[in-house]
């Protein structure tokens, strides 16, 4: 394999596909539609016919849901992700997509707009996004699918939240929470949850001033846009990252983003990005972090449950091995069954178009009959748009690993979680046991 | 046929508890005198560490990607910099002939090992007590020629397990 230099542009990277095919075989979208003719096609091979100046000469890269499993399994480490990503902005730049597409996709892609409209009238937004009607006419006019899972609006957001909540510790050790759009608009608990779990271990926890980490703009090629994003959380969080204070989010594809995706696609490779990008941490990784260096000690207190674990695709991509699996593994009493599911189909934004939704229904079936097949009162998922696309496949109820955390340390939790824990014979103390070094 | 033997395998190495993870590419290492203390893999923004009693090198050589060749003729090993039994500069790797009957010096390339598959220098002194080889980064035979690459990857993939 060909060790290139950090910051040649992914392109450069074809030259190492030996052909092999294997890409193809673990893509999840090719294997269930036409539509998309597969990464090796859409990557390495057809990047040789992408001139600059030139028209692209296909539009199926823009079925390519950005799953990342063909950089996981290519032999030779192709970016093959990368690739068709960037040759859907080029698309996107010289106006190959129709208005109408090009509208929705910017819609869809605007989750922090979207809960800023809609978060001070949720009630109201919740009842339109459950009305068949204007759901039918979202489809008719602009293309959305009429049913995909739209999560309903949370009616306190999580800095709301934050910022009253009664416990707020002041230490010298501290850490940033990036809370993304999804833990923000639609499921505060989450944040809550990875507040509480934190400061339970002694952390002081900041939430800076941030926005949405801009992917799924770089999904649907919008780039520039994606990129002030990114330039915008950057400025916020360098000065964090300079003091040494980590960054640590609970979305694994907003950390994925600010860690790879961002400056990869965006070629951002400046020094307060680069500090930015090191400084950021899956929450599960990080505690294990402090569990390895043995800085923190945790006492988990037993769960008897046996539950569905998926990994989403975006969380291989971290390619740290499976530290939601291990962490979880250390709760006495908790079973986890991992899915073997490569990915749930939704890809962010991808299952929400109209002429997606099947593919990514059909690309998540697998999984939703593993979920079933697991009698599992609820499933764990570290990525939002998972939990949203397997509660709607399969009905079952989800959550965040670190809402297991927080409850095998006694803290606070909401529902789900919370109802299926008081149906269990009811069992050890409620201390909070965790002992920072 | 491939996939199946790769299923079976990482099947069989998941129900005795272990744990296979892809595209997770092995960088460096941390080495205290002749002992590897840790690996570690490239992770998205920064290294993974892995910790273990003992390692097995199992990398390919040139085919799979676990030999490095730089534009000089040097052959490099990728993560250890293990020394490499190579042609030395590219006028010297190939024969003449496409088919040549002797094969080409290139290919030959590889680690010497005892016969415990410990990596040995030349004087035949270990030169990591807990890492073992197995395949093609191994010295000592020419896998295209004698059409032996799934044989030698068995064999010593075996013996390396069992010690």
């Amino acid at each position: 394999m060909i060790s290139l230099s950090e910051h040649s542009s992914p392109e450069f990277s074809l030259d190492q596909c030996i052909k092999c095919n294997i890409c193809t075989t673990g893509c999840p979208v090719s294997a269930v539609t036409d539509l998309f003719p597969g990464p090796k096609y859409e990557g390495p091979q057809a990047a040789r016919f992408r001139e600059p100046a030139q028209p692209s000469p296909d539009r199926s890269v823009d079925y390519c849901s950005g799953c990342r499993v063909c950089n996981m399994i290519c032999p030779t480490g192709v970016k093959i992700a990368e690739m068709n990503a960037r040759a859907r902005a080029v698309l996107v730049e010289q106006g190959k997509f129709p208005h109408v597409l090009r509208l929705r996709n910017n819609l869809v892609a605007r989750a922090e707009l979207l809960g800023k409209i809609a978060h001070p009238i949720a009630p109201l937004a919740n009842a339109i996004i459950r009305w068949r009607p204007a759901r039918w006419l979202a489809e008719a006019t602009l293309g959305i699918g009429q049913n995909a899972p739209f999560p309903p609006f949370a009616f306190q957001s999580f800095t709301h939240w934050y910022h009253k909540h009664p416990s707020q510790l002041q230490s010298d050790r501290k850490v940033v929470y990036f809370h993304g759009c999804s833990t923000q608009y639609y499921e505060p608990r989450i944040g809550k949850a990875a507040v509480r779990l934190l400061e339970a271990c002694g952390f002081e926890v900041i939430v800076p001033p941030q926005n949405c980490c801009g992917l799924p703009l770089l999904s649907n090629g919008e780039f520039k846009a994606a990129r002030r994003y990114h330039q915008s959380n950057v400025n916020h969080l360098v000065e964090y990252a300079r003091r040494g204070i980590p960054i640590v989010g609970t979305s694994t594809s907003c950390t994925l983003t600010l860690k790879e995706e961002a400056p990869e696609l965006l070629e951002m490779h400046d020094e307060a990005t680069e500090l930015v990008a090191q400084d950021t941490y899956d929450i599960n990784e990080y505690i294990l972090g402090l569990l390895d260096e043995g800085t923190l000690h945790l006492n988990f207190k037993p769960v008897p449950l046996a539950l569905g674990y998926h990994i989403p695709c975006q969380y291989r991509a971290h390619r740290l091995g499976k530290p939601g699996s291990e962490l979880l593994g250390l709760i006495p009493g908790l079973k986890i069954i991992e899915s073997q599911a490569a990915c749930c189909g939704i890809a962010g934004t991808y299952g929400y178009k109209k002429e997606k939704y099947d593919i990514a229904m059909q690309v998540g079936k697998p999984l939703f009959e593993f979920v079933t097949g697991t009698h599992s009162p609820l499933i764990v998922c570290d990525s939002e748009t998972c939990r949203w696309q397997i509660t709607h496949g399969t009905g079952v109820p989800t959550i965040h690993p670190v809402e297991l955390l927080a409850a095998a340390l006694g803290l606070e939790v909401d529902e789900p979680l919370d109802g299926v824990l008081e149906q269990l014979p009811s069992g050890a103390s409620d201390k909070v046991n965790c002992v920072g070094v | 046929p491939g996939m199946r033997l790769h299923q079976v395998l990482v099947n069989a190495i998941e129900r005795e508890g272990g744990r296979v993870y892809d595209g997770m590419q092995v960088e460096s290492a941390r080495l205290y005198g002749n002992h590897i203390d840790s690996i570690s893999s490239a992770a998205a923004a920064r290294l993974k560490n892995h910790r273990a009693k003992e390692y097995i090198l199992a990398t390919g050589g040139i085919l799979g990607g676990g030999f490095l060749a730089e534009y000089s003729g040097e052959i490099r090993e990728a993560v250890f910099n293990l020394p490499i039994q190579s042609p030395g500069t590219r006028l010297e790797w190939f024969e003449r002939q496409f088919l040549s009957p002797l094969g080409h010096p290139v290919f030959h390339s590889g680690i010497r090992a005892n016969p415990e598959l410990q990596p040995v220098d030349e004087d035949g002194k270990v030169i990591f007590e807990n890492l073992r080889l197995a395949g093609s980064a191994l010295d000592g035979f020419e896998a295209i020629r004698e059409r032996s690459l799934e044989g030698v990857a068995l064999v010593t993939g075996y013996t390396a397990g069992r010690r």
